[in-house]
């Protein structure tokens, strides 16, 4: 069917079927003939639209698919094709699931408004007055260049009126899409019409995704659109980063990885050598509880056991928060930066390994390519 | 024969399958798609007796047919189907199964009418420009 849509053929609809131009050879012309005649000779008896053959300006037609069928089965008969299609049409009006949903995102907001604001430094100069939830976002917006994509699709999600009338037809229940008027159609129109009608019918499916869009946007209505379109730059990139603060989606929806950098830091061994550590993020996951620090990058550490990514990091008698708070992600957070950088004791040798050689065990990791 | 014997080979050739035979007009609907011709096709195939008996052929080397596949069946468009019923009504002889392509239709007639007892092996071989330029060059016998 798709190939037939997409071809220069020209269509004949006709009382909600789809004919196609008959294709002949002599048996099929005879018995065309042989069917018009006896047509002739009971005219008037047939109901209209209900002829296998039509005769339409000088050329036959034959009948094939219902157009009502067509729309009401094409997700299974082309699943591909429809979700295509769905896709186009949720994102034509902002509806994708991942778009709404960040706007309910309560662990987003627990970091954007309250962890966020504890590590970087607003234009508050020596003032330490709580920023409000639009400064904060007015600094992100400062600091972070979100493209202009984002903006324009902040626009379009702010403009209430297209979902409104959706949901206006939808409440009237008005036909979802008028039928193509009865004559001949070229193959690409009438497939422009039968998209229209799919994504229509799409759009009637999300009835309750379309109340809840609404809603959402009702309350954004008086958001600035610089601040939507953060969101909207969250949503898709799962992940911001200010000074050395940051967060990342993780592959679970709706949960995060929250970090700060450390920049580079120097710990000295037994002998007062130096070693220059690299920079790593010590991060925090909102998934796992009781929340405990560890380092995003491949790192080796006095307080990491191996050499490999998504250590966590020996915190010794540090008792780990249970609960998801911004408190206990903050302290989570500062006790591991503060164990990578001030915790390891060249004397007492903590930890699982030691920046100096030892004689008493085999090191199985060693910082010698660290030392400066 | 025994009359077991006879029943048996009369079964088995009622058995045995029919090979399916390309007609005339799924090889002209097949020309016609393939060469898309158009109506005007059949004015120059109104005037092709004429000019043939006119125009002289140059003895050139021996044409073999190009190879070309005909469909087993044809289903053709109105367009289609009606140029080639109409081709087949005007030239309407036997050699018009052995065409491959609009120029043999056009000496298919011409050809005939030279000689209408052509076997069927050189028809299907050799092109028919090929078979009129024999049949040109064969000492006419008188009467």
């Amino acid at each position: 069917m798709r190939r037939l849509l997409d071809s220069d053929l020209e269509l004949l609809v006709e009382s909600g079927f789809i004919y196609l131009p008959l294709l002949l050879d002599p048996d099929i012309e005879q018995e065309t003939r042989k069917l018009f005649r006896s047509k002739r000779s009971r005219e008037g008896s047939g109901r209209p639209g209900s002829e296998a053959i039509i005769r339409h300006k000088d050329g036959l037609f034959i009948k094939t698919l219902s157009i009502r069928s067509l729309l009401q089965h094409h997700k299974t008969l082309d699943p591909y094709a429809y979700n295509r299609l769905k896709n186009a049409s949720l994102q034509k009006y902002q509806l994708t699931s991942g778009v709404d949903d960040i706007f309910l995102d309560e662990t987003l907001e627990l970091i954007l408004f309250q962890i966020m604001p504890y590590f970087i430094k607003g234009r508050r100069g020596l003032q330490r007055k709580k920023l409000s939830e639009e400064e904060i976002l007015d600094l992100i917006s400062e600091r972070i260049d979100i493209p202009e994509k984002y903006y324009s699709e902040a626009l379009r999600f702010i403009d209430l009126k297209p979902l409104t009338d959706i949901q206006g037809d939808l409440e009237d229940q008005k036909p979802i899409h008028k039928s193509p008027a009865n004559g001949l159609w070229p193959a690409r129109k009438l497939r422009d019409w039968f998209h229209g009608a799919i994504q229509a019918k799409i759009l009637a499916d999300e009835r309750d995704r379309v109340k809840k869009t609404l809603q959402v946007r009702q309350q954004l209505a008086h958001t600035k659109p610089e601040h939507v379109a953060i969101f909207f730059y969250i949503a898709d990139k799962g992940s911001i980063e200010i000074e050395g603060f940051g967060f990342s989606r993780m592959k679970s929806h709706k949960e995060y990885l929250i970090y700060k950098r450390t920049g580079e830091y120097v710990l000295k061994d037994y002998y007062g050598r130096s070693y220059l550590f690299p920079d790593c993020r010590v991060a925090v996951s909102t998934y796992y509880t009781p929340l405990k620090p560890l380092v995003i990058e491949k790192y080796k550490h006095p307080f990491l056991r191996g050499y490999q990514a998504g250590q966590e990091i020996c915190m010794g008698g540090f008792e780990a928060p249970t609960e998801l708070t911004a408190e206990a992600v903050i302290q989570v957070l500062e006790e591991g930066i503060t164990a990578l950088l001030h915790s390891y004791d060249a004397r007492r040798r903590i930890g699982y390994h030691s920046l100096d050689k030892t004689f008493v065990h085999i090191p199985t990791i060693v910082f010698e390519d660290y030392r400066v | 024969m025994t009359l077991l014997k006879e029943i048996k080979s009369k079964r088995a050739k009622q058995r045995a399958k029919q090979p399916l035979r390309r007609d005339v007009f799924s090889r002209i609907s097949g020309i016609v798609r393939q060469y898309r011709l158009e109506p005007s096709f059949l004015s120059t195939l109104d005037h092709a007796m004429e000019v043939l008996a006119r125009k002289d052929l140059a003895p050139a080397r021996v044409r073999i047919k190009k190879p070309m596949e005909f469909p087993l069946f044809s289903l053709a468009t109105q367009k289609e189907y009606s140029l080639t019923t109409s081709i087949i009504g005007r030239v309407q002889n036997p050699y018009l199964e052995f065409v491959h392509s609009p120029e043999e239709i056009l000496l298919c007639e011409y050809l005939y009418r030279l000689n209408p007892s052509i076997p069927p092996e050189r028809l299907t071989r050799f092109h028919f420009e090929t078979l009129v330029l024999h049949e040109q060059g064969k000492p006419r016998t008188s009467g």
